[in-house]
């Protein structure tokens, strides 16, 4: 137990910076699951249409125009300048913007004409581009429609009647509901916030552990341990126990700071220690993977490089960032070589797993690969330390 | 004596092979794969719109309903049958222009459908149009809700104005002539006129993960430069003890040590800008001022490390947690890992965003790709100045007052 008492001695002195790094950590990951916590009320989550308008025309056509989009839609408050527009458009503050150009009432109201010129420009998300058009269209439908009800075009007299009758047509209502309620979409928060973690284990498993180990590993340290009667077996053992058991301590304290965010109630839910138990199969692989790539750096200026690298790497390969269907397929294949991936996988499975004959097979599927993985890296680990041994020996 | 510390200092950074291989591997293994794993992105393939899967249930329409919403749908969608081993809603024809695939179901099986995630909602037809969906989150059809319910307004609104048409005429408020129905429903199907542009086609905001890398490896050196101040501070590593016996005024010795770490950052991000540049990753026309920004934003970081190094008197431990934490944390804040994130800053947050240099050097870059004038960039460059500047008053303020006794 002497190398396993002396892991922890040595890790002593990293208290501040395990510390500094969780704390980095858990601020920057509590302000994003305390900004998507799901509301509590049981509706549909659908976005918003957020249009801006810019009325060159000023018509009457034009502001019932105005008047029937402000009730179907958020209307911002633009300045009509090239930064103002990109800047709402890039930042989400605005999804679409209308340009009615002067004239366009005339044209709406022109027997020979069917539409009116209409510029707009949309943002980068396509779907919300599209439901915006759908109100721009149904608005030009309605009226011309209308025209045709009196003939091809509307008289003047019958104008402003008109357009109230458009505007009420286009008042409806469709009602909307959430086939989960507030407590269950937490459920998929809780999925989220599990990959989170996965990204905080790697990266502070291998700047903490990676430190601690390669000062474990100085010649001079090592060769003490020996001379002292512990065998080389007994140091190792003693070393892995005392990884394990940091990486134990520190996955739990993750998992209670998660819990205490997003509800202690949620362990409740049947689906929670599946969560659980994959977060737990996965720390373990990446614990033998980092004692297997330390064993060979040995450098411990380079341990931060490494530390950085490596969990970035494999965050942004393996689903962690982003989701997984927008990493390309090369890349998929090469990151299913790391357990972080079917990790990130087997969360998905289980926050979409059917309330009605659920199948955790591919959740069984994933652990074992992890599982396999770790024993891997651990037997390849130890390879590698006894052929350290030979040498010096 | 200038010339000579930072003479040494660059021989010892060149010297040190394992530092030195780690400073140019690490931003270039980053960008590789950071590229590999983003790279997809690039495609607008990803914002293109792909057919909504739903499952209508008619079970409580009248007839008169649901002929009308039929037609809504044969306009709208094309029929599809669910996908073998529990797969997703797959369509029976070309859904080419199709908005929706739908597939008519009774409420039990839709329920079902909606559970294995074979469909993005279930629409009931009736008196008033209901659809239910899963709260989707981390998935990127959440924005499916938008358009299908803008659909079935659509519908509702074909709806309501035929019923106010048809009130017309029984009241006598109009006569049809005989080809009035083809009129009208000429007039349902004309274009709107509308002229759009960039749907779904903004690479400068498909790039922002980009612009945001590139930022946090501008302020990297930070990690660096936290611990040189002790290099400089003779109560904290033997080799400032061992300079400080020549008499040189302490702010010309910082200098010199800091010269060749700004010189190497700097060539380095200018090779990492054309490293990016030769996987396909444009950055626009203007490089003079991208690399100027660049310069700017490692300066800051440069300056941010050691204001933190010798603000803090904390041991290395500590100071390596934040250089290394603190321009992650930045990153993050500036989208690096998701877009969202910058958003929700700028939204909550504002100062943070307006003081987060990884997040000017980010928009700066946007403001570029994106702008046709430099005003915006301008003010970017400003800021990050001002932030420069303000990161050197603190360096200086945390050094002074502890002079050496020198021979």
């Amino acid at each position: 137990m002497r190398a396993f008492k002396l892991y922890f001695k040595v890790m002593r002195s990293s208290i501040a910076a395990i510390l500094t790094y969780l704390g980095i950590f858990v601020v920057i990951f509590n302000f994003i699951i305390q900004a998507q916590l799901p509301s509590e009320k049981e509706d549909l989550n659908i976005q918003e249409h957020k249009i801006a308008v810019f009325d060159a025309d000023q018509s009457t056509v034009s502001k019932a125009f105005t008047a029937y989009l402000a009730e179907h839609a958020e209307i911002v408050e633009l300045e009509d300048t090239e930064i103002a527009v990109n800047d709402a458009l890039f930042d989400g503050d605005v999804y679409y913007v209308i340009r009615i150009p002067q004239g366009f009432g005339a044209q709406m109201l022109d027997p020979e004409r069917n539409n009116a010129e209409l510029n707009a420009r949309g943002s980068i998300y396509v779907h919300l581009s599209i439901a915006s058009a759908q109100l721009v269209e149904s608005y030009n439908r309605t009226f011309q429609v209308y025209k045709q009800v009196f003939g091809g075009s509307i008289p003047e007299g019958q104008l402003e009647e008109t357009l109230d009758s458009i505007r009420t047509d286009l008042q409806v209502e469709v009602s909307t509901r959430a086939f989960q309620s507030g407590d269950a979409s937490k459920l998929g928060l809780l999925g989220l916030s599990f990959n989170y973690t996965f990204y905080i284990i790697i990266a502070l498993l291998s700047a903490v552990i990676g430190g601690t180990l390669i000062s474990m590993e100085n010649q001079a340290v090592k060769r003490r341990d020996l001379v002292s009667g512990i065998p080389e077996r007994q140091r190792t053992f003693g070393i892995f126990l005392a990884t394990l058991l940091f990486s134990v301590v520190l996955w739990i304290l993750l998992i209670v700071i998660l819990y205490s965010w997003l509800g202690f109630d949620l362990l409740n839910d049947n689906r929670s220690p599946w969560l659980i138990g994959v977060s737990f199969v996965h720390m373990v692989a990446i614990l033998a993977i980092v004692n297997f790539f330390i064993t060979l750096l040995r450098n411990k200026g380079s341990v931060s490089f490494f530390s950085t690298v490596f969990s970035l790497a494999l965050s942004f390969t393996s689903g962690v960032f982003v989701p997984l269907e927008f990493i390309q397929t090369p890349v998929r294949k090469l990151a299913s070589f790391t357990p972080t991936v079917w990790a990130v996988k087997a969360n998905e499975t289980i926050v979409n797993m059917p309330e009605q004959a659920p199948d955790y097979f591919f959740v069984w599927q994933a652990m074992g690969i992890m599982f396999l993985m770790a024993a891997a890296f651990l037997c390849l680990t130890l390879v590698v330390r006894r052929s350290r041994q030979r040498s010096v020996a | 004596m200038f010339k000579h510390i930072t003479k040494y200092k660059t021989l010892a950074l060149v010297k040190d092979q394992a530092s030195l291989f780690w400073t140019l591997f690490f931003p270039i293994v980053l960008v590789t794969v950071f590229y590999l794993a983003m790279s997809g992105l690039l495609s607008s393939d990803m914002y293109q719109f792909d057919p909504i899967a739903v499952a209508v249930v008619t079970e409580d329409a009248k007839q008169e309903d649901l002929e009308a919403f039929e037609t809504f749908l044969d306009y709208v969608g094309v029929p599809g049958t669910p996908g073998e081993d529990d797969g997703p809603l797959q369509a029976d024809a070309d859904p080419e222009d199709a908005y929706i695939i739908y597939t008519k179901v009774d409420p039990d099986e839709a329920r079902a459908l909606l559970d294995k995630n074979q469909i993005y909602a279930c629409v009931e037809v009736g008196e008033t149009m209901t659809m239910t969906a899963k709260n989707a989150r981390n998935s990127s059809n959440w924005r499916n809700g938008s358009v299908l319910h803008a659909l079935l307004e659509r519908y509702a609104q074909v709806k309501n104005t035929m019923s106010s048409i048809g009130k017309m005429a029984m009241t006598g408020a109009i006569r049809p002539d005989p080809d009035f129905g083809d009129k009208i429903r000429q007039a349902f199907e004309s274009d709107a006129g509308l002229q759009e542009e960039d749907r779904g086609t903004k690479q400068g905001d498909v790039l922002i993960y980009f612009f945001a890398l590139l930022g946090y490896l501008t302020i990297f050196p930070m990690s660096t430069t936290v611990l040189s101040v002790a290099e400089i501070e003779a109560n904290q590593s033997p080799r400032a003890a061992r300079s400080w016996l020549a008499p040189y005024p302490k702010w010309k010795r910082f200098f010199a040590e800091i010269l060749p770490v700004v010189v190497l950052y700097s060539i380095l991000n200018v090779i990492i800008y054309y490293y990016l540049g030769a996987l396909g990753v444009g950055f626009g026309s203007q490089t003079g001022y991208i690399l100027i920004l660049l310069l700017l934003g490692t300066l800051t970081g440069i300056f941010m490390g050691t204001a933190v190094g010798s603000l803090f008197k904390g041991t290395p431990g500590i100071k390596t947690a934040l250089g290394i934490g603190l321009p992650l944390a930045m990153g993050f804040f500036s989208g690096m890992m998701a877009a969202e994130i910058r958003k929700m800053i700028k939204d909550s947050v504002p100062f943070l965003h307006k003081i987060n240099p990884v997040a000017l050097v980010t928009e700066g870059l946007y403001s570029l790709y994106n702008y046709s004038t430099l005003d915006r960039y301008f003010e970017i460059v400003i800021r990050l100045s001002i932030f420069l500047v303000i990161a050197i008053v603190l360096t200086i303020i945390g050094l002074r007052r502890s002079n050496y006794e020198s021979l």
